[in-house]
């Protein structure tokens, strides 16, 4: 399947029996081969995240199915299975959305959304979490506005990632014995142009190979669970809106991510 | 119908554990499960569902997610074995995995089935029944 992907050149060789020219074609063929294995490192992380709404909606059609067959199911259960459904259908459908933009050759023209509002709508989802965990989150400059490309559900899903991860390495640092109060900080800083976000957390933190490695697909630091998946999304939304991301370890304890992204002029 | 209520687990009795970070999968599974008349109980990290299990003398099969954010759900087996009130107790265990090709679960460990996302909800159903009825075919 490779071959036929790597298009033209192979059609050209097959038509004309012709030995390819060696210098420009080993060129080529490492360019295709590092294509190849960005478009499968996307198509596994696409593959993944996609099973997720798919099992979550095909779960809540079968209750939807179950309560229709009993008369007195109380309406608002059905209610919640048709909502459950359509909001999976929107997840998989913003997947999908962001995969394929990140294949177009020319970038649709983006929404806009505001970074500030989706840090704290993440936070509110994750509420629970932080709660069960005994972590305080402080976000500051919380009442900042902040636009910038890209859907609000590709925000959100940015600071959920780095806030899951965070919990985690808090969780991580308990484990070995520390007894702290479990602590992420999020800041805003905005110039003119730029928005910074840097969030900063007292778990375990992380090594300098860790920083530079974390963003690769399925990059983990326990091989046996395969995990990764997250940072190299959100390096690649935010890729796609033209900022980036940066992971290393705390100044004194834990770790901070930096999240730097170009605001989107008014009107 | 009367006892599906709003949030499926604060089950007591719980029959099956279910462990999932993803909480709308944990939400619709409960309510499954409820619908079929199996009561169970939902937890989002293992360390969650260690404490149910510490707490839930009825729990058999524990059907948990393999790809757990930041753990691995196949580390359930370990936890339970090297744990001194569960040691004893008879688990059968239902994995749940996007990526079945990186479960790797060592070829003895005996009582466990592995299902691929999206897992067909009658066959989860199917399969839950015959293991809570302890019945060979349910095994592997």
């Amino acid at each position: 399947m490779g071959q036929e992907i790597i298009g033209n050149r192979d059609a050209d060789n097959r038509a004309g029996c012709e030995k390819p020219d060696k210098s420009g074609d080993l060129f080529d063929e490492l360019r295709a081969r590092s294509r190849l294995a960005d478009v499968g490192a996307r198509t596994i992380a696409l593959g993944h995240e996609l099973r997720q709404p798919l099992f979550a909606i095909s779960l809540a059609n079968e209750n939807l199915r179950l309560m229709l067959e009993s008369p007195d199911t109380p309406r608002h259960l059905m209610q919640r299975a048709v909502e459950r459904t359509a909001e999976q259908v929107q997840r998989a459908q913003a997947l999908i959305d962001m995969a394929l933009k990140s294949q177009a050759d020319a970038p649709p023209v983006p929404e806009t959304t505001d970074l500030v509002l989706a840090m704290r709508n993440a936070c509110r989802f994750l509420d629970d979490m932080f709660d069960r965990a005994g972590i305080l989150i402080e976000p500051l400059h919380a009442d900042l506005s902040a636009r910038v490309r890209m859907s609000r559900i590709e925000a959100e899903q940015i600071f959920v990632n780095v806030l899951r991860n965070a919990i985690d390495s808090i969780q991580s640092r308990r484990k070995q014995g520390w007894s702290g109060a479990g602590r992420i900080v999020i800041e805003f800083e905005m110039d003119r142009t730029i928005v910074r976000c840097l969030i900063t957390d007292n778990g375990a933190g992380l090594s300098e190979g860790v920083a530079q490695t974390g963003f690769r697909p399925l990059c983990t630091t326990k091989a046996a669970e395969g995990t990764g998946i997250g940072l190299f999304i959100c390096e690649q939304i935010l890729s796609i809106a033209g900022g980036s991301i940066r992971l290393r370890p705390g100044a004194s304890q834990g770790a901070q991510v930096e999240v730097r992204l170009p605001l989107r002029p008014e009107g | 119908m009367d006892n599906l209520g709003d949030n499926p687990a604060d089950n007591h009795g719980a029959l099956v554990l279910i462990v999932d970070d993803v909480e709308a999968i944990v939400d619709e599974l409960l309510t499954f499960l409820l619908l079929q008349g199996i009561p169970a109980i939902g937890a989002g990290t293992l360390g969650e569902a260690v404490e149910i299990l510490e707490n839930s003398a009825d729990v058999r099969v524990i059907a948990c997610d393999v790809r757990l954010h930041g753990e691995s759900g196949l580390d359930i087996i370990p936890l339970i074995r090297n744990h001194g009130s569960l040691q004893g107790r008879d688990f059968r265990y239902v994995f749940i995995t996007g990526d079945p090709m990186y479960v790797d679960i060592p070829a003895t460990e005996p009582g466990y089935r592995v299902l691929t996302k999206p897992v067909q909800p009658r066959a989860l159903h199917s399969l839950l029944k015959a293991l809570l009825e302890d019945d060979p075919d349910g095994r592997t």
